[in-house]
């Protein structure tokens, strides 16, 4: 265990109590379940404000949006019923592509998967393709969208704890959808894509593309959504956007697969999902 | 130094503990060497115990962590006359090798067997994803929950 130099551990029953916790001691960290904290936290970890019952673990479902506590593990949500139908299965397909064990995922959180906003999670990706919104605790100013939060530094080097997220469905969410590229099944993706699109009669009104398994942070291509937006979706419209998705990406390499290879398959995704898309309302 | 109150294996305890030690520590000073230690990571599932019913590697739980709750290892499947159902069948289908993984195998597998409404073998499969075993290539021990 890396933990050289801690000294101290809370586990508060409520969120301001975590705040103070954390804005007095320099040095101390939140968890919720610590499975990267407490292997790879370090000597600058002083002290623990451990989260997991401090009243953020709940998944409220309510007529157009889920509520999701930043405590609830990966676990909860692969096994909650509100994550067993459309709209929101994305979450379980994102949460099982990752690879990770149940044994891990019953530790591992919501909060603790953004806060390390690592590159590699399609769940983080699936959320940000859906335009989740982040409910910071102990910050002045208003939520923000998770995409913000996650490019952000300075945001999430404000003093305040992620207390959940709120996924908002009052769109046509008909069009999430995950793909991604894998060895086997169960193992990490190579590179993966998660995708919202919705329509206005025939016209496409708002789409979100997003990348994960591509570099260190996930990656959202904007000028690619630009180029869908106000369009019907044709064969035409899908190898360009294929194409300018592929020129767009700037993938590292990494023991999976090479920068070409991802570059590829990030082309190849896009037009998969989108034909797809086209093919379930029976476009040409 | 803190106190703490846990109860392993149905016995409360009262003791005193590093802030820093890990719940496998601890549970090993104890003499509960079924839990074992492999990567100290959380990657190899060797160390597996149950925290208040869900699973845990105790590698990468502090025992502060699980203050005031209840621990569960296989320790607590068999009494000291006789195995439980699951580890016979483990032992009748040769489903131990060199046995490192075999009580966090045995213990994941009973808490799914007992905890879903209904069982799977995909489902059983994925509960025991998190224990590396290097040696069965998980069919016997699969083969020996399904008989269960």
């Amino acid at each position: 265990m890396g933990l050289t130099k801690l000294t101290d551990y809370f586990r508060p029953k409520n969120l301001t109590e975590a705040t103070r916790l954390l804005k007095e001691n320099n040095g101390y960290f939140p968890t919720g379940g610590g499975t990267w904290l407490i292997p790879y936290g370090g000597s600058e970890v002083k002290g623990i404000v451990d989260l997991s019952e401090a009243g953020i673990r709940e998944i409220r479902l309510e007529e157009d949006s889920m509520y999701i506590g930043a405590s609830t593990t990966l676990n909860d949500l692969l096994t909650a019923p509100e994550t067993s139908a459309h709209p929101y299965d994305f979450i379980r397909k994102t949460i099982s592509s990752e690879g990770s064990t149940r044994l891990i995922n019953s530790s591992s959180t919501v909060g603790g998967r953004i806060a390390l906003g690592r590159g590699d999670s399609s769940f983080l990706a699936g959320l940000v393709a859906v335009d989740a919104t982040i409910i910071l605790f102990g910050k002045m100013s208003e939520d923000a969208t998770l995409w913000d939060y996650l490019n952000n530094s300075e945001l999430q080097n404000e003093n305040h704890i992620i207390s959940g997220i709120e996924i908002s469905i009052t769109e046509n969410i008909h069009s999430v959808l995950f793909e991604s590229i894998s060895y086997i099944p169960s193992s990490p993706p190579i590179i993966s894509l998660a995708l919202y699109l919705t329509f206005s009669v025939n016209l496409i009104d708002s789409v979100r593309i997003v990348f994960s398994s591509i570099g260190e942070k996930i990656v959202r291509v904007e000028e690619a959504e630009k180029l869908l937006l106000g369009k019907e979706l044709n064969d035409e419209l899908i190898k360009n956007v294929s194409k300018l998705a592929v020129k767009l990406v700037e993938p590292a390499p990494d023991p999976k697969g090479s920068a070409e290879y991802k570059k590829a398959m990030a082309g190849l995704l896009i037009e998969r999902v989108l034909n797809k898309i086209k093919n379930n309302r029976g476009g040409s | 130094m803190r106190n703490i109150t846990i109860s392993i294996n149905g016995k409360k305890i009262h003791t005193e503990v590093p802030i820093s030690q890990t719940l496998l520590d601890f549970l090993r000073s104890r003499g509960i060497t079924s839990v074992k230690r492999g990567c100290e990571s959380g990657e190899c599932g060797a160390c597996a115990v149950l925290v208040d019913d869900e699973p845990r590697a105790s590698c990468i739980t502090l025992t502060l962590q699980a203050d005031g709750k209840e621990v569960k290892t296989i320790d607590a499947l068999s009494t000291r006359q006789d195995l439980s159902e699951l580890q016979k069948k483990f032992i009748e289908v040769g489903a131990i090798q060199c046995g490192y993984c075999t009580p966090a195998l045995i213990l994941l597998a009973d808490h799914y067997l007992n905890s879903a409404a209904s069982t799977s073998e995909k489902e059983l499969r994925e509960a025991i994803s998190g224990v590396l075993c290097r040696c069965t290539g998980y069919v016997k021990p699969v083969e020996a929950a399904k008989m269960k």
